[in-house]
């Protein structure tokens, strides 16, 4: 696409020149790929991969559940990867990385906390428990991950906007060693120890831990694929707002 | 082996939902500001041919 270059505002054509004269298409190959991906393991997960002896078919939202909350620390790990860019570098395109993948963090983290208790719900005999840690500070996750969101949203300045998100994200991605960890940290819990993500051989048996290997990959792919649209939406708005001379990217 | 099949469906009904639900929010607020951006384009566009003087021609 060519834009044309008279009749532009001089906010219009500094995002010009910056490189987003030609946006690039939302969805392409690569988001179908990945959603394609995430289907095939479902399939798999469902259909060719045994039932655990003693859980039953309920097992199986376990390879939905744990690579949604490792998408979910990827997603937060990038917000605070690219917030301490923005505030290092002041570059916006950080800041729009940062957006980008705290919603789709909020995303997963949603999964996370409502495919959890439908399994806990006949496992443990309890939708919910306060006690148990990793639950608790999930949820506190998710709300720290919704109110930068809802901040950025209430900021009308562009930069104060940046950086007050910025330190937010930061200081909440502080919660995902304590997520992890929490099942050695506390002695009341209901989660179980880590059967994939230890210092050991997985525990799993190797069908089932190739389902759930692939279902990570899957699903990191799809994460990264959401990212990358959500971006290049804010990429257009971003341009649409300079037209318009509006005050700037949201 | 206790039978959880319906836990099985709910799980994966309600992760397909969320996922689902925002790819159709992503694709409406693409399809969005598309629009915005080429009606933008093609005002800007017109402006632009309407102030460029007629090119005359030489005999």
């Amino acid at each position: 696409m060519t834009f044309p270059s008279t009749s532009t505002p001089a906010s219009a054509r500094s995002v010009l020149s910056s490189g987003l004269a030609t946006p690039k298409p939302v969805f392409d190959w690569f988001f179908a790929f990945a959603a394609l991906s995430v289907l095939a393991v479902g399939v798999r997960a469902i259909y060719f991969t045994p039932v655990e002896a003693l859980q039953g078919a309920a097992q199986k939202i376990y390879y939905i559940h744990v690579p949604a909350a490792l998408g979910a620390y990827i997603g937060v790990s990038i917000t605070a990867v690219m917030s301490i860019v923005y505030l290092w570098l002041h570059d916006d395109r950080a800041d729009r990385a940062a957006e980008a993948s705290a919603e789709v963090a909020l995303l997963f983290l949603t999964v996370v906390l409502t495919t959890g208790p439908i399994w806990a719900h006949r496992i443990w005999g309890a939708w919910w428990v306060w006690w148990d840690m990793r639950l608790t500070f999930t949820l506190f996750l998710w709300f720290i991950v919704a109110a930068y969101l809802v901040l950025r949203d209430g900021i009308e300045d562009a930069a104060m906007r940046g950086r007050y998100g910025a330190v937010l994200a930061v200081l909440g991605a502080l919660l995902i060693p304590f997520i992890h960890l929490s099942v050695y940290l506390f002695s009341a819990r209901l989660h179980p120890m880590p059967v994939v993500l230890k210092p050991d051989k997985p525990s799993l048996p190797p069908e089932m831990l190739t389902t759930f290997l692939l279902s990570f990959v899957a699903f990191t792919l799809f994460c990264f694929a959401l990212i990358r649209a959500r971006y290049r939406i804010a990429v257009q708005r971003e341009l649409v707002a300079a037209f318009e001379g509006d005050g700037g990217p949201r | 082996m206790i039978n959880t099949t319906a836990e099985l469906i709910a799980g994966y009904t309600v992760a397909a939902i969320l996922y689902g639900g925002y790819g159709l929010l992503l694709w409406i607020r693409a399809r969005r500001v598309r629009r915005r951006l080429d009606a933008i384009l093609t005002a800007a566009s017109s402006r632009r041919s309407a102030t460029v003087p007629p090119v005359r021609r030489s005999r």
